[in-house]
């Protein structure tokens, strides 16, 4: 296992019976108090609480109630529609298989449940690992079979994905260039709404920064069958950056309307960026 | 001042081979492709929108389909038909009916010209050339006679194409000089028209004359009345030669044989159609008398000028190669993204 992979993550308690490595809401053995109950109800001598029994007017026996550390599914939903097949500076399928592997690995190394689902023109079943589960060696078999699948369609089963995550509250992460429109990614986010989200966005410099200054250039779309030409000039360059950041605003501003914030990806992936993604965000 | 009326919904284009022209077809293929090599894009709906590149985007296609099609036209041979177009002017138009006979190859002195004095034929040459330059409007002919008469050139308005026979004239010349079939020469000029529009005017340029046979002079007395011309005469007179006005000292000398110069001033005199002649005995005579024609002659013209087929085969390659140069020049300025 690759250590340099696994980042640190975390997600606001949660209802889950499995034991595991994160806070919960279930009572049960673990290092950190929760509240007292009587004897009667838990019948565990081991942890009596004498100076409470003691205090206690009604003279019962207070057993000390401790909170329990419990189980987390993490789910990668990935965008596979014909966009991502795109390479500048950054090969898009090479980071979402790198992205896959270190998720992958960072929720074996804490002991987590991990699934994935990819929505292209449709989601395929040999492309998913739901409900989640703790095999590593599914995980290496989709990471070949994605490097081997050429991404078609349009992201048309986008919001279906939503019905193959458990209604159990998980750690989702939303993988896409997110070049679609926006009531799509609105519809996305409240389905997912019970899910704590991290949507990752796949950008790539060579789109908007480093385009040429001046020449023509013709630009076929991936996903639709158009093409545009453009005489390229340092104010239309200006122009395309700018309609880039503005996009960037949108997303941000879509993305903190349900409680979460992106984390673009314009450099490639690397674990440290959701370490540190963590450790500034969550609550 | 001319004006001509061409009109542009009867341009008359057509072509040689006319299966290349299925060939047109091939304009639709820049419609899909605009020939750019392209980069693949993950969604263009993110770039703005930008009128230039539209625009030039337009230009390029309009441009590649201009291209194919003058190039498919010009390898099918176009070309525009015989075209007639009705023009007015003012003007005349004249007969320069030349003398060829060997005597014009003499200078004034009645020399071999050897250098300081021009030839007779190249002064009439020089002054005729600045002439015809002079009159725009004009539809001139040029014939020439000697012992026989010369077709030189029909009666025309390609200045050029005049030019370029009157400067043909300064050659050797010929024999004799036989006038009266010269004249009728230049008298069948007009016989190929049917309305008289302008003047009609014979200009005679010659140094001698000579006897004209009485069947002769009842011909060219009937047509010159029938076609209503205008006779200017310029003699270039020789030194010692007769002049036209001239009367004998001996009245035994007063004939056609001896003074043949006089009895043609005197025929043409009594032609009765406006008739007017220039003893020139030097160049400059000859100009005046060429300057006073200048002024006399500017009446209204109206006639039908033939345009010979015209292969627009050039044009189309012209066209087809600017606009490839233009593609090419698109394509060396693309950028690689």
């Amino acid at each position: 296992m690759n250590q340099q992979a696994i980042f640190y993550y975390r997600k606001p308690a949660q209802q889950s019976v499995f034991p595991g490595a994160h806070p919960g809401k279930i009572v049960g053995s673990g290092q950190l108090f929760k509240h007292h109950v009587p004897l009667i109800s838990s019948p565990d001598l081991r942890h009596i609480d004498l100076r409470a029994s003691v205090l206690d007017p009604f003279e019962n026996f207070q057993i000390k109630a401790f909170q329990q550390q419990s189980q987390l599914n993490l789910f990668l939903l990935a965008d596979l529609s014909s966009s991502m097949n795109y390479q500048g500076e950054q090969n898009k399928p090479q980071i979402l298989i790198n992205c896959l592997q270190s998720i992958a690995q960072s929720a074996y190394a804490h002991g987590d449940r991990f699934g994935f689902v990819g929505c292209g023109k449709n989601i395929e079943t040999g492309l998913l690992i739901s409900p989640a589960n703790q095999q590593q060696g599914r995980v290496v078999e989709l990471s070949k079979q994605l490097k081997n699948t050429q991404y078609q369609g349009q992201t048309e089963s986008f919001l279906q994905a939503a019905n193959y995550l458990p209604s159990k509250a998980s750690l989702v992460f939303l993988l896409s260039d997110f070049y679609l429109p926006m009531e799509v990614i609105q519809q996305q986010m409240q389905r997912l709404n019970q899910h704590r989200v991290v949507p990752l966005v796949l950008w790539d410099k060579q789109e908007y920064s480093t385009l040429p200054r001046w020449g023509v250039v013709k630009f076929s779309d991936m996903e639709q069958r158009k093409t545009r030409t453009l005489f390229m000039r340092p104010t239309l360059k200006k122009r395309i950056i700018e309609a880039f950041e503005q996009r960037k605003q949108q997303l941000q501003n879509c993305f903190r309307a349900f409680g979460c914030e992106p984390l673009f990806l314009e450099q490639g992936y690397r674990a440290e960026l959701m370490t540190h993604y963590f450790l500034q965000h969550t609550a | 001042m001319s004006f001509s009326a061409l009109n542009l919904s009867d341009l008359n284009l057509l072509v040689e081979d006319t299966w290349v022209l299925p060939a047109l077809l091939l304009i639709l293929f820049p419609l899909f492709n605009n020939g750019v090599s392209s980069s693949v894009y993950p969604s263009t709906l993110l770039l703005p929108p930008d009128p230039l590149s539209s625009f030039l985007g337009a230009c390029l296609k309009a441009s590649a389909m201009i291209a194919i099609t003058t190039l498919v036209l010009g390898l099918a041979g176009l070309y525009r038909t015989e075209q007639s177009i009705e023009r007015i002017g003012h003007g005349a138009h004249i007969v320069v009916l030349l003398d060829r006979s060997k005597s014009m190859d003499y200078t004034y002195a009645g020399k071999a010209p050897d250098g300081s004095d021009e030839s007779k034929s190249s002064a009439a040459k020089r002054i005729l050339t600045a002439f015809i330059k002079q009159r725009k409007n004009d539809r001139i002919g040029v014939a020439g006679y000697s012992t026989s008469p010369l077709f030189f050139m029909p009666l025309t308005e390609n200045k050029q194409a005049v030019l370029a026979a009157i400067s043909a004239t300064d050659l050797p010349a010929l024999a004799y000089t036989n006038i009266s079939k010269g004249l009728a020469m230049g008298l069948s000029y007009f016989q190929q028209q049917d309305s008289q529009t302008g003047s009609r005017i014979i200009l005679l340029v010659s140094d001698g004359a000579a006897v004209i046979d009485p069947e002769s002079e009842k011909k060219i007395r009937l047509w010159a009345k029938q076609q209503n011309i205008r006779l200017y005469w310029i003699f270039m007179r020789s030194q010692n030669d007769p002049g036209l006005y001239e009367k004998p000292e001996n009245p035994r000398d007063d004939n056609a044989q001896s003074m043949p110069e006089r009895y043609l001033h005197l025929f043409f005199s009594s032609l009765n159609i406006p008739y007017k002649a220039y003893q020139a005995e030097n160049p400059k005579a000859v100009q005046e008398a060429i300057d006073d024609i200048n002024q006399l002659e500017n009446m209204p013209l109206h006639y039908i000028e033939e345009i010979p087929k015209q292969d627009l085969t050039g044009v189309c390659y012209g066209l087809a190669g600017f606009f490839i140069s233009l593609l090419l020049a698109v394509k060396l300025y693309e950028a690689k993204a």
